[in-house]
C-alpha cells in the first residue's frame, strides 16, 4: 500500500516532466504503446489486390530463398506457393494434353475446387461454429509489424492475443463462461483462447486431408454438369469457326516452296522434259499435300495423270517424224525403217524414240547440220545423244513449259488439302473419329442415353438390386422388363417419352450433318481444277458420280454411318417394343406366313433370330448374326427376317402410341413417324440390297479397299458404332452402370463427407471446453478472491 | 597481500547425486581475519561479528570508501551520447590465473572488488567512462548452470556476492564494492549495475509471492534458462495492477544502488516487466537521484515473444517508460549483408527518437556478453571496423565488453567438462560457446591482440577530442550515395555540426576490397583527406574529385576525414538529426 502511495506521489512530482505528447493513463502512468501489428477483418475470400500483393511477396521470397537469405516465415510461404504453382502446373499440362474443352476446363475446375475446399473446409466446418460458440476465431489473420500476413494462432508459442480488442476478449470470456470476477481474467481468457485455437488447428489438420479431396470431388461432379452443356456448345462453335478459317497463308507458303522446287529442277536442266523420275518426284510432292488431308491414296492417281500428260502430249507419229526429220529424209527411206515401230500401239514412246535415234544417226545431212565442220570426227554416241535431244525437245513437254500449270494446280490442291484438314477437325469433333472417340454427338448420345434409361424407369421404380442386374447386363432381366412394359398400360407413355428423346436427338444429329451442304463443296471445287488441267484420274477418285470408292463418298459415308449408328441405339428400343407387341398380338406370325410365300419357314427360328439381332447386334454385325450365331439362317430366311425388322410399313405399335399422346402436334407426330421409317430404310440400305445380293463384307467395306490406309479410320464403322450404336443390352447395361456408379460413388463420397462433417462438428463442440487444469485454476482464483 | 584461492577438492559435506559427488561451495581462506555475512541470524552472533570487524586492524586494504568530489552525470552522458561503456564481470575482472589453466584453481587469484580496481586505469586509458557491471549478487546454488552459477541467477537481490569479497580486507563485501565504486568515480568512470530479470531457483523457493506460475502450478521458466524462474510483475494483469511485493523489492534494490553510489542500472531483459513497472521504478530512482541512468536490454520491436514464457520486446515502450538508452540491434551488424542496412537502421533509430522525449539513445551493442566474440566475424579487422563505427555513428553510446580491447575469442578449454570443484549443485563447467563465461570461476577476459585496444583508444580519443566531439555526438547524420559499388558494402556518411563536417567511409566487407564512388556535394577536388583513425590492415586508396571521392577500400577498413563542406546540410541530401536533449 505504502509503495503504491509512494508511486502516486512520485508520479505527481514528475507530472510536469511528463506532460508531453506521450501515452499516459489518467494517473500519469505510462502505458504500453499501440501494437504495430494489426488484426485483419474476417473475410471469406481475399481481394484480388491482396492476391496480387501476396504473389508479389512470394516472388520476392523466391529470390531470397535462392540466395539462401529467406527466413522460416518466407520459406513457409514458399511451401504454399509451391502447392499452388505445382497444382497450376499440373492442371496446365493436363489442359494442354486434353483434347476436349470440357475436360480442359475440368482440370482447372479440379484445381479450383481443391484449393477452394482446402480453404472453405476449416472456415465452414470449424471456424464458423467455433467462433459462434466460443468467440475464438482460430483463423484470425493479422499483419505483423514487418507487413507480413500471418495467422494469429499459427504458432501456439507465439500468439499475439494482446492484439485482441477489449470487447473481443470479453466476448470470448463470456461465451467461454469465464467468471467475470476472476482475478487475472484476461490472461485466463487468452490461455483458453489459445488452447481452443490449438485444438481447432489440430482438428483441422486431422480432417482436412480427407475432407478437401472428397469435398473437391463432390464439387467437381456438380460443376461438371453445369459446364458440360456450355462447353459442348462452345466446342461446337469453335470447330465450326475452325472449319471455315482462311487457309491462304499456308497455301501460298506451300505453293511458293513447290514453285522453288520446280525452279531448281529446271535450273539444273533447263531443257529437261517430263521424265519418269520427274513424275515420281513431282507426284510425291503432290502426295504430301494429299496425305496431310487424308487423301493420300490420290497420289498414285495423280502420278498416273502425270504419266498420261507425258505420254499423250508427246505422241510420236508420222506427222511428228516428218516435222522433225523431213528435210533430212527427202526420199523417205529412213522413215520406212521406222514406220512400223512408229505406227504400232505396242511400243512405248521411249522405244519409238530409241528407234528414231538409231535410224536418223545414219543421216550425214543431219550430222553436218548438228556438228558442222567437225561432223566427220563425231563419234556415234555423240551423234545419238544429239538426235535424242532433238526428239525430246520437239516431242515431250519440258518442265519449263508445264511449270505454270503445275504450280497453279498445286495451289488449288493445297487449298483443298488445307480446307479438308480443317473440315476433318470440324467433322470429327461432331461425329467422332477412331483416335478421338469423344465427339459432340457421342457426348449427346451419352446424355440422351441416360435420359432414355431414366424413361425405362430403372432409376425410380427399380430397386438398387434391379439396377445392379441391369448394369451387369442380365439379358433375361432386361428382356423381361421390356416385355412387362409391352404388356403394361404404360407402354404408350413410355414410347412417347422415348420418341421425344429420339426426336431431340435427331435434331442434334441433323445439326451435325455436314454432308448436304457447305463444307464438302471443297471436293467439287478441287475436281473442277483437276478436270480443267486434264488430271482426270485424280478427279475421278476424288469425287465422281460414277465411282463409288471416291474420297468424297467414303468421307460422306463415314459421317452418315455415324449418324445412323447413333440413332440406331434408340430406335432399336422402339423396334424391339414393336416386335414384342407384334408377337403378343399375333400379327408377327401372320406377317411371317405372308412373307414365306408358301415356303416352309420356321417361324420360331425367325423370331429368335430377330430377337437376337435386336438385342445383341450392333449395326455392323447384323449379317453375322443372321448368318452365323446363334441361328444359322438360310438366304430366304434372312430375307424374311430383314422384312420383319425393317418393313417401313410396320409401324403399328408406334402409331398407336403416338395417337394417345396429347402433347405432340400432329406435325411432330408425323415427323417422328417419318423419321422412324427413314431410319429403317437407311439401315436396310446400309446392310445392303437383300433383294439382289446380300452384302457380307461389312467389316472390311470393299468400298474402301482401294483407299489409302490413312483414310480407313473414317471407315472403321465398328469401333465408332460401338461408341454410339451399341446393341440394346450393352446400351442399357452401360447406361444403368453409369447410373449405378454415379449413385454408388455419390453415396459413398456423400457418406464420407457426412461422416467427416458429423465428426468435425461434434469434435468442434469439445473445443475450448474447460479442462481439469482450467477448472482447478478458476476454482483457486475464486477462492483467493473470497479469502 | 593478495587473496590467493585455496580451494578444497572435496568439502566437508559432499552432496551425493546419483554417482556424482558434488562439492559444496568453497569456503573462505582460513587466513581471513573474520567471517562476514555468512548467514548468521542470531543477533548476538551478528553483534560479535561486527565488533570483530571493527577490531580488525586496517592493514592490506586495497581501497577504502572515501568521500570524493563526484556528481553522478550518467543520465546526461546517455542523453548526449557521451557514455563510453565497458561491460565487466566482477568474478573475473581482477582474477589472475597464475597456474595457467583457465578454470581458477589453488594458487590462482579470483576476482574481487579490490583487485578489480587495478583494471580501472586501463579502462580509463582506453577512453571508457562508464562501467556496466554484470550482476554481483549471491548466486543460487540449486538447478544451477556452471560450477559457480550464473551471475544472472541471484539468490538475493539485496545482497552482494560474498565470493567477490577480498578475504584480506576487513571491510565487508558491500563496503568493498562501495570502495570500488569510489575508485571508479575518482577516475571519472560512472558505474552502472546490472539488474537481473529473474530469480534463481533458491530465491524462487524463498519468495514464492514474487514468482510467476503456470496454471498448473509450476513456476514459469524463461525458454532455455532452466536455472532461473520468472517473476510475476502482475497482481492482476487484466486490470494492469502490479505485484506490490516485486515492486517493493526492486525499489529496495534501487535504494541499495543509490546508497552504494551506483550511477545507473542496466536492466536485464527489460521486457520481463511491463511498462508501468518501469515507469514507477525509474521515477522512484529519479526522485532520489535525477541523474540516475537506466539502460534497457531491449533489442527490437516484436509482435510477440519468440521465447517461451517471455514477454515481447518493445524498445519504444521501454524508452517511453523512462529508460535513457537501449541495446538496439547492432549485435547483428555482421549479419547485415549490405551497407544500406546499416544506414536504414540508423535512420530508423533517429526517426524513433522523434517519437520519444529528447535525449533517448542506443548503445553500440556490437558485442555484449550475450553474443559470441566479435573476433569470430572477421578477426582484428572486423573489430577495428566496429571500433570505428562505435565512435562515429549517431545517437550511439559506444559499448564494449571486457576482452574486446585485446581480441578475446572467449574460448574455454574446460567447456562443458566436469569439475569436482564446484560451489553449486552442478559439476558441469557449463559455458555458452564463444561467449564470456558467466557460469564459472575462470580466467580474466584477455585476448592476444592488444593492437585492437590501441585502435579503439584512437577512435575514442578522436571522439572525445574537443575538435570533433560535438560533431560526433550531436552532429547531424547525412547518408551519402555510393555509386559503382554493386555489392553495396561501402558505408559512407557525413556527420555535420556548426559548419564542420566529418566524413566516414568504411568497407563492411572483411574479406575483400571494395571500390566505389562516394558522392559528396560541395566537395572540392582540392580537398585533402587526412585519416583521423590509425591505419591497420589492407591499404585503402582514395582519390578526391569534384563532388565525389573515388575509393578502393581495404578489407574492413574504416576511415574518418574532416572535410570542408560547410553547406552540406543544404545540398539536397537527406539530413537526419537525433531528437537531442536541450
Amino acid at each position: 500500500m505504502t509503495n503504491l502511495l509512494n508511486s502516486i506521489t512520485a508520479n505527481q512530482n514528475l507530472k510536469a516532466e511528463n506532460k508531453t505528447s506521450f501515452t499516459f493513463d489518467s494517473n500519469g502512468k505510462v502505458k504500453p504503446l499501440q501494437d504495430k501489428a494489426k488484426l485483419l477483418p474476417p473475410k471469406v475470400f481475399g481481394s484480388p489486390i491482396e492476391c496480387v500483393k501476396d504473389l508479389k511477396t512470394d516472388v520476392f521470397n523466391i529470390k531470397k530463398a535462392l540466395k539462401g537469405q529467406a527466413n522460416d516465415y518466407e520459406i513457409g510461404r514458399l511451401n504454399d506457393l509451391g502447392l499452388k504453382a505445382g497444382s497450376v502446373g499440373i492442371a496446365s499440362y493436363l489442359y494442354v494434353k486434353n483434347p476436349l474443352r470440357l475436360n480442359k476446363k475440368m482440370e482447372f475446375v479440379g484445381l479450383t475446387t481443391f484449393l477452394g475446399s482446402m480453404m472453405l473446409w476449416p472456415k465452414v466446418m470449424i471456424q464458423a461454429p467455433l467462433k459462434a460458440r466460443t468467440g475464438v476465431d482460430f483463423r484470425q489473420e493479422y499483419i505483423d509489424s514487418q507487413g507480413r500476413k500471418k495467422y494469429l494462432y499459427q504458432d501456439p508459442q507465439y500468439v499475439l492475443t494482446d492484439l485482441l480488442p477489449r470487447e473481443e476478449l470479453d466476448k470470448i470470456g463470456n461465451k467461454m463462461d469465464v467468471d467475470e470476477n476472476l482475478s487475472d481474467r484476461d490472461n485466463f481468457i487468452k490461455q483458453r483462447a489459445r488452447k481452443a485455437a490449438l485444438q481447432a488447428n489440430t482438428l483441422w489438420m486431422a480432417t482436412a486431408g480427407f475432407a478437401a479431396p472428397v469435398m473437391s470431388a463432390l464439387s467437381c461432379n456438380f460443376v461438371e454438369r453445369i459446364l458440360k452443356t456450355s462447353s459442348e456448345n462452345a466446342e461446337f462453335k469453335k470447330t465450326e469457326a475452325d472449319a471455315y478459317k482462311p487457309v491462304g497463308e499456308n497455301v501460298e507458303a506451300k505453293t511458293k516452296a513447290f514453285d522453288k522446287f520446280l525452279g531448281e529442277l529446271i535450273k539444273k536442266e533447263p531443257n529437261a522434259v517430263l521424265s519418269t523420275d520427274h513424275i515420281k518426284t513431282i507426284g510425291d510432292k503432290f502426295g504430301e499435300i494429299f496425305t496431310s488431308s487424308n487423301s493420300g491414296y490420290l497420289t498414285d492417281f495423280f502420278k498416273k495423270d502425270l504419266q498420261i500428260l507425258a505420254d499423250s502430249s508427246n505422241e510420236i507419229n508420222e506427222e511428228f517424224v516428218k516435222k522433225v526429220f523431213g528435210e533430212y529424209d527427202e526420199d523417205g527411206k529412213l522413215y520406212k525403217k521406222v514406220h512400223k515401230t512408229i505406227e504400232s500401239p505396242k511400243y512405248s514412246a521411249e522405244k519409238k524414240i530409241e528407234k528414231l535415234v538409231k535410224t536418223y544417226s545414219q543421216s550425214n545431212k543431219l550430222k553436218e547440220e548438228l556438228f558442222g565442220k567437225n561432223a566427220s570426227e563425231v563419234k556415234e554416241h555423240e551423234m545419238e545423244k544429239s538426235i535424242r535431244n532433238k526428239i525430246l525437245i520437239n516431242a515431250t513437254p519440258t518442265l519449263k513449259s508445264i511449270k505454270t500449270s503445275l504450280v497453279n494446280l498445286y495451289r488449288s490442291l493445297a487449298e483443298y488439302s488445307e480446307k479438308k484438314t480443317n473440315i476433318d477437325g470440324f467433322i470429327f469433333a461432331r461425329m467422332g473419329q477412331q483416335n478421338k472417340p469423344n465427339s459432340y454427338i457421342a457426348s449427346k448420345w451419352e446424355c440422351f442415353g441416360e435420359k432414355f434409361v431414366d424413361a425405362l424407369n430403372f432409376d425410380s421404380t427399380f430397386s438398387t438390386t434391379e439396377l445392379k442386374k441391369a448394369k451387369n447386363g442380365d439379358e433375361k432381366f432386361i428382356k423381361d422388363k421390356i416385355k412387362q412394359l409391352v404388356k403394361s398400360d404404360k407402354l404408350a407413355d413410355s414410347v412417347n417419352t422415348f420418341m421425344k428423346i429420339i426426336d431431340d436427338f435427331n435434331q442434334v444429329v441433323k445439326k451435325c450433318d455436314v454432308t448436304t451442304n457447305g463444307p464438302l463443296d471443297i471436293f467439287k471445287n478441287a475436281r473442277e481444277v483437276l478436270v480443267a488441267n486434264k488430271f482426270n484420274e485424280t478427279a475421278e477418285h476424288l469425287i465422281s458420280d460414277k465411282n463409288v470408292g471416291t474420297v468424297y463418298n467414303v468421307y460422306k459415308k463415314g459421317v452418315e454411318d455415324s449418324a445412323l449408328s447413333a440413332k440406331a441405339s434408340f430406335y432399336r428400343v422402339i423396334q424391339y417394343l414393336g416386335f414384342e407387341k407384334s408377337i403378343e398380338d399375333g400379327s408377327l406370325d401372320k406377317k411371317i406366313e405372308n412373307l414365306s410365300q408358301g415356303n416352309n419357314i420356321d417361324k420360331a427360328k425367325i423370331k429368335k433370330a430377330c430377337e437376337e439381332i435386336l438385342f445383341n447386334s450392333t449395326t455392323v454385325n447384323y449379317i453375322e448374326r443372321f448368318k452365323n450365331k446363334p441361328v444359322n439362317l438360310t438366304d430366304k430366311e434372312v430375307k424374311v427376317a430383314m422384312e420383319v425388322l425393317f418393313d417401313t410399313n410396320d409401324t403399328k405399335m408406334l402409331e398407336e402410341c403416338l395417337s394417345k399422346d396429347k402433347e405432340f402436334t400432329p406435325e411432330e407426330k408425323q415427323r417422328m413417324l417419318e423419321d422412324y421409317k427413314a431410319h429403317k430404310t437407311e439401315t436396310r440400305k446400309y446392310l445392303g440390297n437383300y433383294d439382289n445380293e446380300m452384302r457380307t463384307d461389312f467389316k472390311t467395306r470393299t468400298v474402301a479397299d482401294d483407299l489409302d490406309k490413312s483414310i480407313q479410320h473414317s471407315m472403321d464403322g465398328e469401333k465408332k458404332n460401338n461408341l454410339t450404336g451399341k446393341k440394346l443390352t450393352d446400351f442399357i447395361k452401360e447406361a444403368a452402370n453409369k447410373k449405378y456408379n454415379s449413385k454408388k460413388w455419390l453415396l459413398f463420397f456423400s457418406g464420407i463427407m457426412a461422416g467427416l462433417t458429423t465428426f468435425t462438428l461434434t469434435a468442434g463442440l469439445f473445443i475450448g471446453r474447460k479442462g481439469k487444469i482450467e477448472k482447478q485454476a478458476e476454482k483457486e482464483s475464486k477462492m483467493s478472491i473470497a479469502a | 597481500m593478495s587473496n590467493i584461492l585455496n580451494f578444497q577438492p572435496i568439502m566437508n559435506t559432499p552432496i551425493s547425486r546419483g554417482n556424482t559427488v558434488i562439492a559444496v561451495p568453497p569456503q573462505k581462506s582460513n587466513n581471513a581475519p573474520v567471517r562476514k555475512e555468512q548467514g548468521s541470524t542470531n543477533i548476538l552472533e551478528r553483534y560479535l561479528h561486527n565488533q570483530g570487524v571493527m577490531a580488525v586492524p586496517q592493514v592490506n586494504v586495497v581501497s577504502k570508501a572515501q568521500p570524493i568530489n563526484y556528481k553522478n552525470n550518467l543520465r546526461t552522458k546517455f542523453q548526449n551520447n557521451e557514455a563510453t561503456i565497458m561491460g565487466v564481470i566482477m568474478r573475473n575482472l581482477g582474477a589472475k590465473n597464475n597456474q595457467g589453466n583457465q578454470l581458477l584453481r589453488e594458487g590462482d587469484i579470483k576476482g574481487t572488488f579490490n583487485n578489480a580496481i587495478e583494471r580501472l586505469d586501463e579502462f580509463k586509458n582506453l577512453g571508457i567512462n562508464t562501467l556496466h557491471i554484470l550482476p554481483i549478487h549471491p548466486v543460487g546454488k540449486q538447478n544451477a548452470f556452471g560450477t559457480a552459477g550464473s551471475v544472472y541467477a541471484p539468490s538475493d537481490f539485496l545482497k552482494i556476492d560474498p565470493e567477490l569479497d577480498d578475504p584480506n580486507d576487513p571491510r565487508n563485501v558491500k563496503e568493498e564494492f562501495r570502495g570500488f565504486i569510489n575508485e571508479c568515480h575518482k577516475r571519472g568512470i560512472s558505474v552502472m549495475l546490472d539488474l537481473p530479470s529473474c530469480a534463481s531457483y533458491d530465491l524462487y523457493n524463498k519468495r514464492p509471492e514474487l514468482m510467476a506460475f503456470e496454471k498448473d502450478g509450476t513456476p514459469r521458466t524463461p525458454g532455455g534458462w532452466n536455472d532461473i524462474r520468472m517473476f510475476d510483475p502482475w497482481k492482476d494483469e487484466s486490470k494492469r495492477e502490479l505485484n506490490p511485493d516485486l515492486l517493493k523489492m526492486h525499489k529496495d534494490y534501487v535504494d541499495m544502488c543509490i546508497d552504494l553510489g551506483i550511477d545507473g542500472i542496466r536492466s536485464d531483459v527489460s521486457r520481463a516487466k511491463p511498462t508501468e513497472f518501469w515507469d514507477i521504478l525509474i521515477k522512484y530512482s529519479r526522485e532520489k537521484d535525477p541523474e540516475f541512468a537506466w539502460l534497457a536490454e531491449s533489442y527490437t520491436y516484436e509482435d510477440a515473444s519468440p521465447q517461451l514464457n517471455m514477454n515481447y520486446d518493445r524498445p519504444e515502450d521501454a524508452l517511453n517508460a523512462g529508460f535513457d538508452s537501449y541495446y538496439g540491434q547492432y549485435h547483428i551488424f555482421h549479419e547485415w549483408d549490405k551497407a544500406s542496412q546499416v544506414i536504414d537502421y540508423v535512420r530508423e533509430n533517429i526517426q524513433m527518437s522523434h517519437r520519444l522525449k529528447p535525449g533517448k539513445s542506443v548503445i553500440g551493442s556490437f558485442g555484449t556478453h550475450d553474443d559470441i566474440s566479435i573476433m569470430n566475424h572477421g578477426g582484428v579487422d572486423y573489430v577495428n571496423l566496429v571500433s570505428g563505427m562505435q565512435a562515429t555513428l549517431p545517437m550511439l553510446n559506444p559499448y564494449y565488453f571486457d576482452g574486446y580491447q585485446s581480441g578475446d575469442y572467449y574460448n574455454y578449454d574446460f567447456e562443458n567438462t566436469k569439475d569436482k570443484y564446484t560451489s553449486t549443485d552442478s559439476d558441469e563447467c557449463f559455458v555458452h560457446k564463444s561467449k564470456p563465461d558467466i557460469f564459472n570461476f575462470s580466467r580474466p577476459l584477455i585476448g592476444e591482440h592488444p593492437e585492437i585496444g590501441d585502435f579503439m583508444k584512437n577512435t575514442l580519443n578522436v571522439r572525445s577530442n574537443p575538435q570533433y566531439h560535438d560533431i560526433l555526438t550531436k552532429g547531424s547524420f547525412i547518408p551519402l550515395k555510393v555509386d559503382k559499388n554493386k555489392e553495396d558494402k561501402i558505408i559512407a556518411f557525413a556527420r555535420h555540426y556548426n559548419g564542420k563536417t566529418l566524413l566516414v567511409v568504411a568497407n563492411k566487407d572483411v574479406n575483400s576490397t571494395q571500390s566505389g564512388v562516394i558522392n559528396i556535394p560541395e566537395l572540392k577536388s582540392t580537398q585533402r583527406l587526412n585519416n583521423l583513425f590509425k591505419t591497420y590492415g589492407d591499404e585503402s586508396v582514395l582519390q578526391v574529385r569534384e563532388n565525389a571521392v573515388n575509393v578502393e577500400l581495404g578489407k574492413g577498413r574504416v576511415h574518418l576525414f574532416e572535410i570542408d563542406t560547410p553547406n552540406i546540410e543544404h545540398s539536397g541530401l537527406e539530413v537526419l538529426r537525433q531528437n537531442m536533449a536541450a
